[in-house]
């Protein structure tokens, strides 16, 4: 998992962190962020979100915030947002090999 | 609500199997209400187009079932009708639109990975119980160093039957194990797991397994702890004599014969009694008589019988059952506490018949212990005596016994 010695973040992960910059979410609305902002290209399932968020608490990259009823709200930690941005740099720096090469 | 019982007839680890049978029944309008590995339980209603997912989640002893996943998934339509052996959950949903669980192979592949990682170790710590029950088993039958006699005795021949059936269940869970690693790897790979696939119509090995595990266990503790109990409490000397006849104490000890008794008040008398004792391969019969050592003394004189019936076919035991009998009564020092620990030398003699396959005597030097054995067919007899008189002077009575 992406960051220093955790390897690139998947597709879902890499969106499912990107839905927690603006605001805490609950998990339908993280689901519906991602099929937004991908045009339905990254669909997530609940086993797929339940996993990830497990995931990313563990690795205290988001916490929870709040448990009304069956809604959770989940919040991006300083180490969440700092694994995002390296994630991003990754991909730039990605993006600009291919431009180097006259790919794009 | 109507309920229906049918046996599971695919393994708990089978998932695409199961997923399948699960959601063919839902077709015919049955639905799980409780998924057991034997059997499940379903509850009818109108047929319709239902999926089924199962999902590994372990959970320790002292858990709750995890709430948070669950309410996860029932937003999404997803409801948990049951659980595997506390690793796996079934959810069921009838909704259309009720998105796939799962959307990300590799993620859930790690998921499974992890139980993979537990099966494996519930494989090995099965192996090492099926290890150490065989060890068990030789270290039984050899402890004592009397084989054959603890055969004839204990529960021990039922053990190998058990660990037949343990070899069977090794390789049935070998078998779930390489089937749970095989799609994990598949899932890790990126590869998405169908939900269908063929399943048996019934899984007669794993019902036979298990009724012939209980009826193992039930029979296994019968014969070690009720068993021996079914022959009845002590009677009187004579009762013996329905089965053999035994060596007499008053023709042992002759003129010297003093009865003996020790009653307490009870009808029972503790110094002269017979005893019968069932056991899986034999039956034994105990008898004890007493004669006093001195006239008013209070030192006893003691003649104790052991003998066994062993079944026909197993009469090609009877003379090893002999020896052992002998060797056991010569370690008579071994088990007392205050004995000087000098050692002790006891003169075994042989007696050669026709009419038996052994016949020995061994008498301790500078003593007055005796130990007598004799072996015939399917018959075999122990004496041990403290008086007097010498047991060789009764051989006849001796053969007699396993006549």
């Amino acid at each position: 998992m992406g960051g220093t010695g955790r390897g690139p973040l998947t597709e879902p992960m890499f969106y499912v962190l990107m839905s927690f910059l603006r605001r805490d979410m609950c998990g339908t609305e993280i689901t519906e962020f991602v099929e937004r902002k991908t045009h339905g290209r990254v669909k997530l399932g609940p086993g797929t979100l339940y996993t990830l968020l497990g995931k990313f608490q563990d690795e205290k990259l988001i916490q929870e915030t709040e448990v009304d009823g069956r809604k959770r709200t989940y919040r991006i930690t300083s180490k969440g947002r700092a694994v995002y941005q390296e994630e991003v740099d990754r991909l730039r720096s990605c993006l600009m090999d291919a431009e180097e090469e006259g790919l794009i | 609500m109507k309920y229906v019982r049918k046996w599971t007839p695919v393994s708990s680890y089978d998932i695409q199997g199961l997923e399948s049978w699960l959601q063919d029944l839902a077709l015919q309008g049955l639905y799980l209400e409780q998924f057991r590995p034997l059997f499940c339980t379903f509850y009818s209603d109108a047929a319709k187009r239902t999926r089924y997912r199962i999902e590994p989640h372990h959970r320790r002893l002292d858990d709750d079932l995890p709430r948070s996943m669950l309410e996860l998934y029932e937003s999404y339509g997803w409801t948990c009708v049951g659980e595997i052996g506390r690793e796996l959950l079934i959810f069921v949903t009838q909704e259309e639109d009720a998105p796939e669980l799962h959307t990300d192979p590799e993620l859930q592949g790690e998921q499974w990975r992890k139980l993979v990682r537990r099966l494996r170790r519930g494989f090995f710590l099965s192996l090492f119980c099926f290890l150490l029950i065989t060890v068990f088993c030789a270290w039984s039958l050899f402890d004592e160093g009397a084989p054959v006699l603890v055969l004839l005795t204990s529960a021990i021949p039922i053990l190998p039957l058990y660990l037949v059936l343990a070899l069977f269940s090794l390789a049935s869970q070998w078998g779930e194990l390489q089937a749970v690693t095989q799609f994990t790897r598949q899932l890790e790979a990126g590869e998405s797991l169908p939900h269908r696939a063929p399943y048996p119509k019934s899984r007669p090995g794993y019902l036979v397994s298990f009724l012939a595990s209980s009826v193992l266990l039930v029979l296994l503790l019968a014969a070690q702890y009720v068993l021996p109990f079914a022959g009845g409490a002590l009677q009187p000397v004579a009762a013996a004599e329905s089965a053999f006849s035994p060596l007499s104490l008053a023709d042992l000890e002759g003129e010297n014969y003093r009865p003996y008794s020790i009653s307490s008040g009870s009808t029972t008398d503790y110094a002269n009694f017979s005893q019968r004792e069932q056991y899986l391969l034999s039956t034994r019969w105990e008898v004890v008589q007493s004669s006093r050592w001195a006239p008013g003394g209070e030192d006893w004189v003691r003649l104790e019988l052991l003998r066994y019936d062993l079944p026909a076919p197993l009469s090609f035991l009877s003379a090893p059952a002999a020896r052992e009998l002998l060797d056991q009564a010569m370690k008579l020092d071994d088990d007392i506490w205050w004995s000087s620990g000098a050692p002790v030398t006891w003169d075994v003699t042989y007696f050669p018949r026709e009419d038996v396959q052994l016949l020995a005597i061994a008498q301790r030097e500078g003593g007055t212990f005796q130990a007598a054995v004799a072996a015939a067919g399917d018959k075999v007899v122990l004496a041990r005596y403290t008086g007097s008189a010498h047991l060789a002077d009764h051989l006849e009575e001796i053969a007699a016994m396993v006549a």
